[in-house]
């Protein structure tokens, strides 16, 4: 029985890193950019949630605008702090995504002060299954919601042109602006649906996580853990990272859960070191 | 040259020790962000080696400034030993920390040893706050001693300001000969181009290990300094990714390849706080506003200096001489 609640919440926070994950291995295969502001996306939905729900937008409608306005956030970043500096070099442009993180932090810092902000539950009163084994649903509706995103985007990069687009970016920047892709336009279209599904998460796991300025550097840091751990860049390895990242963090809470934080980097430094492209990467 | 050189020493060194009596009798200020400021060269400076003359990245850097400080530290509480012993324990446990952090983690190229580096600055930081038995958790260490020598007592925010500057300027000084001699143009064969410079038969991993080591025992050294030579409190919030950050930014500032560089953007980002603070007192903003408008400045200088200066202010201080 409380191995299974385990796998349960295990799961669910899987799933939330896995997004986060996603995300991140977006932007870095349209753009080969590590965006370490991943995480911030995440903090600003849940806060920017709260303020939606508290101006008394209906519940259903607030991780939709929540993840509107985040997405924003994305394309004036990548406008103001990357696109000048395209062309530097890796570590530049990391330096550059980790000072956006800090902006944004200290930023909502001062916007919504020092205070842990939570939204109701989706379904209020509603409790699945017995006793012995509870599942939460608000875990229940992030896991379908995660799910169905993943596969949207994957559908989106496979099927449509714009998509392909993207994915041609990743292969050969060059060749793609031969052809008529923008790298320009589609390093900031990644950004945009990395904010988009960032400010998404972060609203729906609001009920169950509470938001707080600085919750996004952890949430991040295990995001790109899980990416890493997958493989950089490819969608089924982010999904594979993330998943192995969220039940060895359960499974670490319930033995010593003050050094549960640590489980995610120590599994990516193990694989950094033994597979450096991740289970999953290709040749990097 | 050489007297030139002499010259700016003599200046540098003057002013060093001139700054407190006139800051404490001139303007009855206080010595805290001065001596920050002495912190902040040192890792600055170490930091340098690694970034900007060998080409390595480190995003954990104030891991190992909390190593230092923390090994001291316990040594010298728990296991009673008296700090003049504490202080070189302390370095050589940051300088086993920076080997063997280093070993693996100095394979990975680019984003994996930017990210392993972060992640294991981040690492640190929660081992310090989980170990309490240790570390004293989210708290911290307190009460730590003073540095003794003999039956003198360095106490004094005087004493504590001179013992770090005299520690940065020699540490500065010796780091820009480093920079500049045999082993320094090595380095800098790396950061151009690894494989040519395996092939003109420069061990490039040892190197890359030997100078982390080395630079992550300077920063523990300033570490164990931080913990005896200062307020006598040690907490882990101190050591955080946001130390790391800055401590590239100076980097950055400065301009990477310079050591003299890396120095003044050490004082810079020392000063900058303090002046922001005089801003926020203006705007009637409480303390921890300030502290996160502090924070917001450092991401924008970072991000305008990445983008427009990324030869940093001594790079351009170069250029318009070349230029003239």
């Amino acid at each position: 029985m409380f191995f299974i609640n385990v796998l349960i919440h295990g799961l669910g926070w899987a799933s939330i890193y896995t997004l986060i994950a996603v995300g991140f291995s977006l932007i870095f295969s349209a753009s080969r950019i590590i965006n370490l502001s991943q995480g911030e996306f995440v903090m600003l939905g849940g806060l920017l949630g709260f303020t939606l729900y508290s101006l008394g937008i209906p519940i259903w409608a607030v991780p939709v605008i929540a993840a509107l306005g985040v997405a924003g956030v994305g394309i004036i970043l990548d406008g103001v702090a990357i696109r000048p500096a395209s062309g530097a070099s890796p570590t530049s442009l990391i330096i550059i995504t980790i000072a956006i993180s800090i902006v944004l932090k200290s930023t909502a810092a001062l916007i919504w002060g020092p205070d842990s902000f939570r939204i109701p539950d989706f379904f209020p009163n509603a409790v699945i299954g017995s006793s012995a084994i509870r599942i939460d649903p608000q875990y229940l509706l992030v896991m379908v919601v995660c799910g169905l995103s993943i596969l949207t985007l994957s559908l989106f990069l496979k099927k449509t042109r714009l998509g392909r687009s993207i994915r041609a970016c990743s292969m050969d920047p060059i060749g793609a602006t031969l052809v008529g892709v923008s790298p320009h336009r589609m390093r900031m279209l990644s950004f945009c649906i990395s904010g988009g599904l960032g400010g998404m998460i972060g609203t729906l796991i609001t009920p169950i996580f509470y938001a707080r300025f600085d919750c996004g550097l952890s949430l991040g840091l295990k995001g790109f853990s899980a990416a890493v751990l997958g493989g950089m860049g490819s969608i089924p390895g982010a999904v594979a990272g993330g998943i192995i990242i969220g039940l060895a963090e359960a499974m670490g809470a319930s033995v010593a859960s003050s050094y549960k934080d640590i489980i995610a980097p120590i599994l990516m430094i193990l694989v950094l070191y033994v597979r450096p492209q991740g289970i999953l990467g290709g040749r990097t | 040259m050489r007297g030139a050189f002499l010259l700016k020493w003599i200046v540098l060194t003057a002013a060093v020790i001139l700054c407190p009596i006139i800051l404490e009798y001139g303007f009855s200020y206080s010595l805290e962000p001065a001596l920050q400021a002495g912190f902040f060269i040192i890792l600055s400076v170490s930091l340098a080696l690694v970034v900007g003359l060998t080409g390595q990245i480190s995003w954990g850097h104030a891991a190992f400034f909390g190593i230092g400080a923390y090994g001291a530290a316990i040594l010298a509480t728990r296991g009673n030993l008296p700090v003049v012993l504490a202080i070189p324990a302390g370095t050589l446990v940051g300088l086993a920390a920076g080997f063997l952090i280093g070993y693996p983690v100095l394979r990975l190229k680019s984003y994996y040893l930017a990210l392993a580096t972060l992640v294991i600055g981040i690492a640190v930081q929660e081992f310090f706050k989980a170990a309490d038995f240790l570390t004293g958790g989210e708290i911290g260490l307190y009460d730590l001693p003073d540095i003794k020598l003999g039956s003198f007592e360095l106490s004094s925010a005087f004493s504590h300001y001179y013992v770090v500057w005299m520690f940065a300027l020699i540490i500065v000084f010796f780091c820009d000969r480093l920079s500049k001699s045999f082993l320094g143009k090595r380095l800098r064969a790396i950061h151009s181009d690894e494989g040519a410079a395996e092939s003109a038969g420069i061990d490039v991993p040892r190197m890359k290990l030997g100078i982390f080591t080395f630079s992550a025992a300077i920063a523990a050294f300033a570490g164990t300094l931080f913990a005896h030579c200062s307020y006598g409190t040690i907490a882990p919030g101190e050591f955080g990714v946001v130390l790391s950050i800055k401590i590239i930014t100076m980097v950055v500032i400065g301009g990477m390849f310079s050591v003299y560089g890396a120095a003044m953007g050490a004082v810079i980002i020392a000063l900058l706080p303090e002046m922001i603070r005089r801003l926020g007192d203006l705007a009637h903003m409480d303390l921890t506003q300030i502290t996160h408008l502090q924070d917001i400045a450092f991401g924008v200088i970072l991000v305008i200096f990445v983008i427009f200066a990324p030869q940093g202010l001594i790079g351009k201080m170069r250029m318009s001489r070349t230029n003239a």
